[in-house]
């Protein structure tokens, strides 16, 4: 069976209610919004339960009593530092398995003088809020992600119910190992025990740490699975799979350098005060794979010099130079595959916007005239439609009597290309007569007709069909393609869990509502590989993160200033009345030294130098894995001028490029030459 | 009600022997895996969830071939012994005071002292007979799916 992890838990707890506590009549799973609404509860309740440590954290640096600051300060604790501690701290200790108990107790080790003197004691700060949010979660019926491991965990403490599941797995088959938390490979290695002999293990774990690309935004850690590596070769059951046959050679090489290069730099002379167990990178090299390899045209030959790197003036000649090699390269090749990775979403947003609309920017080329799609990923997920067309439909059903409804669902059939273009004003005014004619009514036109059937089936779906079917039965109405299906089937599954014991219509639309309103709701991606992200003859333009797992023939890698890679961890100057750091990700390193088992907390200052460390290693990780995605050509460039915020792209200042970018070349200056 | 229709005897092994020379150096350590932990560190490219799925393929279709040969009777007993392989999940209700089913039979573990960690040693009770002469697994079948000859 495959499953993901949660479903897994999910699975093992709700067939044995009794030993998890986890009972869905009374309990639902708490959505990011109503967490959100949470947190900020137990900000407001923390902050009246401790005046005192309130008051020194306003006052921080430099306080002169005035009242406009003070205000100020009120609403950047409240609304900005708390809740992002509350945030980080909840989701890094409770997917450790450390409930608030154990953070008081850690917080009286904490070591809480900072450099410049401020005892803030970020640790009971921790401890009190999440405490809180404990209390919350259990007064309203919510469980979060995290409570369905820890019950799962529950559940297996039973011996004859453990033996029972170990008995029904052989073994387990773990994939991106490296993005497990501690309590999820702790439920892991619970189920892959054999039953009969506590010390026989059946575990596979599949992953590579150097791609670990969320640890520091997620409590996903890879020093774990590298510890389990490390503890797998000493007893020789570590298999390397380090050939790929996806890029030429110059590439891999390029990356080989990339991971040698960070790891001298950065994992040297400070490695044993900042990382006291792992590089920023595994020294695992790529190879090449070796001859009669079965994977057709292994290691291709490179596109020109397979490595290019450009310096351009400015970010906009960038995008040119990038449209003109694309323009080329699909023009002779009009099945191979390009894209252009991004740090962020807006360098996206402005790269498309700029190759849609060339001669207003100065762009040499138009794609579109050339027949390239530029296909941006960033806006796709913007316009993710697929819970509001629910909503309009299942409002529709509701009240089919609204005019406003009827409108609204009618439109999107229309969107749809389902029934013709026609006046809806009229339809709309006499829902009674539209729908349900008499047989005095004047004949209705063809495209009426079409209408009205729609609009009835959907109606007769809401009598005949048991509520949590009506979604995928809309869904097929609305004839979504495959990936728009597989989301709304996910989005179906969530409103089903969530109205569990009161599914209605009318709790189906409050909960759907809420998502709409409130939150994005992450539409599935097809695994399909002639998937939308790398489909032929287009260009691709996606974020870096996304494009794990997929790949090009050419690939793109602008704007590698080092502001973005490595990048610092940025204090907000809002916040820097606290002091130069940020509270949370102190908390978080605070967390994890503990959990890695180091025999002391890192005061304030050392880990926020180390959560520093980390961002730094996580981003050149992120480069490497934006190289690798490449096959024939990995093209990179840093422009001379570049905006510092790319909220406000035209404001061009001096940037200098990577520190990586300027040994590449050094090391492959056939990445300059102009073919 | 088992989904697998009953193979010929060569059809599987031909399939698994195809599917296993078509695996890298380091996928092959997944798909000669038999039990114990195993880490497998795969740098981008190399074919990870591909091997994955190949390996446990293979892990499957081989427990499921050597329990057909142990049981030579009808094919309702093969298939309820597989039914905790294929379909474990779906069980119903299971009472918690159950006794834990049996595994499958033992199976043979890695050895360290092996000259090739990545192969299994030989097993008291072949699981494929013997034809090939340099077999590394010393197979005494013409099954064995990962000789090369």
């Amino acid at each position: 069976m495959v499953h993901t992890l949660h479903g897994l838990a999910l699975h093992i707890a709700t067939r044995h209610p009794e030993q998890s506590g986890l009972d869905f009549e009374r309990l639902t799973l708490v959505s990011p919004t109503q967490s959100n609404r949470l947190i900020r509860i137990c900000v407001e309740q923390w902050l009246s339960a401790y005046p005192q440590t309130y008051q020194r954290l306003l006052e921080g640096k430099g306080f002169d009593g005035e009242e406009t600051e003070r205000l100020r300060r009120q609403s950047v604790l409240r609304t900005e530092v708390l809740p992002d501690l509350a945030y980080t701290v909840i989701h890094e200790a409770k997917s450790s398995g450390l409930l608030p108990p154990h953070l008081w107790e850690l917080s009286h080790q904490e070591q809480r003088i900072s450099a410049d003197g401020i005892d803030y004691g970020v640790l009971s700060i921790a401890a009190g809020l999440y405490e809180r949010y404990q209390v919350l979660l259990q007064q309203r019926g919510f469980i979060d992600y995290d409570d369905m491991i820890l019950a799962a965990l529950r559940v297996l403490e039973n011996d004859s119910i453990r033996q029972f599941w170990q008995s029904q797995i052989f073994a387990v088959f773990e994939d991106e190992a490296q993005d497990s938390s501690p309590l999820q490979t702790q439920l892991l290695k619970i189920l892959a025990t054999d039953p009969n002999n506590p010390t026989q293990m059946n575990l596979v774990r599949v992953g590579d740490p150097n791609q670990a690309i969320n640890s520091t935004f997620t409590p996903a850690d890879p020093i774990f699975f590298s510890e389990f590596c490390a503890t797998c070769q000493t007893t020789d059951t570590l298999a390397e799979m380090d050939q790929a046959g996806r890029s030429s050679p110059i590439i891999i090489s390029a990356a080989n350098f990339l991971l040698d290069w960070v790891n001298r730099q950065y994992g040297g002379a400070d490695r044993t005060r900042f990382h006291p167990k792992t590089l920023p990178f595994r020294p695992q090299h790529i190879h090449p794979v070796g001859f009669n390899d079965p994977q057709p045209d292994a290691n291709p030959d490179p596109e020109g010099a397979g490595l290019e790197v450009r310096f351009p003036p400015d970010v906009y000649q960038t995008v040119n130079l990038i449209g003109l090699r694309v323009a080329e390269l699909l023009g002779r090749e009009p099945e191979a595959r390009a894209a252009v990775l991004v740090r962020e979403n807006r360098q996206g947003r402005f790269i498309t916007e700029l190759l849609r609309h060339p001669e207003q920017h100065g762009i040499e080329v138009n794609l579109k005239q050339l027949g390239i799609d530029v296909f941006d990923v960033g806006e796709q997920d913007r316009q993710s439609h697929v819970p509001s067309d629910m909503l309009t439909l299942l409002h529709f059903i509701d009240r089919p009597h609204s005019p406003d409804y009827l409108k609204a669902a009618l439109q999107l059939l229309i969107d749809r290309q389902l029934i013709p273009a026609q006046d809806l004003n009229a339809l709309v005014s006499l829902p009674e007569q539209f729908l349900y004619p008499s047989p005095l009514d004047p004949p209705p036109s063809e495209s009426v007709l079409q209408a009205r059937r729609y609009c009835t089936g959907l109606l007769r779906a809401r009598l005949q069909l048991p509520p949590y079917q009506l979604i995928p039965f809309m869904a097929l109405t609305l004839q979504y393609e495959q990936a728009e299906l597989a989301t709304a089937d996910k989005l179906a599954n969530r409103i089903a869990l969530q109205t569990f014991g009161e599914s209605s219509l009318s709790s189906m639309i409050d909960a759907l509502s809420e998502i709409v309103r409130s939150e994005r709701f992450e539409p599935i991606e097809t695994d399909d590989p002639d998937s939308r992200y790398v489909r032929p003859g287009q260009l691709t333009i996606i974020t870096m993160h996304k494009a794990k797992g997929l790949d090009w023939d050419f690939v793109f890698i602008p704007f590698l200033h080092e502001q973005m890679i490595p990048g610092t961890l940025r204090v907000m100057p809002q916040t820097q009345f606290m002091g130069d750091f940020n509270l949370a990700e102190i908390a978080r390193v605070q967390i994890r030294s503990h959990i890695h088992g180091e025999p002391e907390i890192p005061d304030p200052q050392t880990a926020w130098i180390r959560a520093a460390s980390l961002k730094t290693a996580e981003e050149y990780r992120l480069l490497y894995v934006a190289m690798t995605r490449a096959r024939r050509l990995l093209w990179m460039s840093a422009a001379h001028q570049a905006p510092f915020s790319w909220s406000k792209p035209e404001n061009l200042d001096r940037r200098s490029p990577s520190p990586i970018l300027l040994a590449l070349v050094k090391q492959f200056p056939i990445a300059l030459s102009k073919r | 009600m088992s989904i697998i229709t009953p193979p010929t005897a060569a059809l599987p092994n031909q399939l698994l022997h195809r599917l296993y020379q078509g695996l890298r150096q380091g996928q092959r350590r997944m798909a000669d895996w038999q039990s114990g932990t195993l880490a497998v560190s795969a740098v981008p490219g190399s074919g990870k969830s591909t091997g994955m799925a190949i390996a446990a393929t293979i892990l499957l279709a081989e427990r499921y071939l050597a329990k057909q040969s142990q049981n030579v009777g009808g094919w309702e007993e093969i298939e309820d012994t597989t039914a905790d392989l294929t379909e474990g999940w779906s069980l119903q209700e299971p009472p918690p005071s159950t006794p834990p089913l049996s595994r499958l039979p033992a199976s043979p573990t890695i050895s360290s002292s092996s000259p090739s960690p990545a192969l299994p040693s030989p097993t008291s009770k072949p699981k494929f007979g013997n034809t090939y002469a340099n077999c590394p697994y010393r197979h005494k079948d013409s099954w064995c799916i990962r000789c090369t000859d």
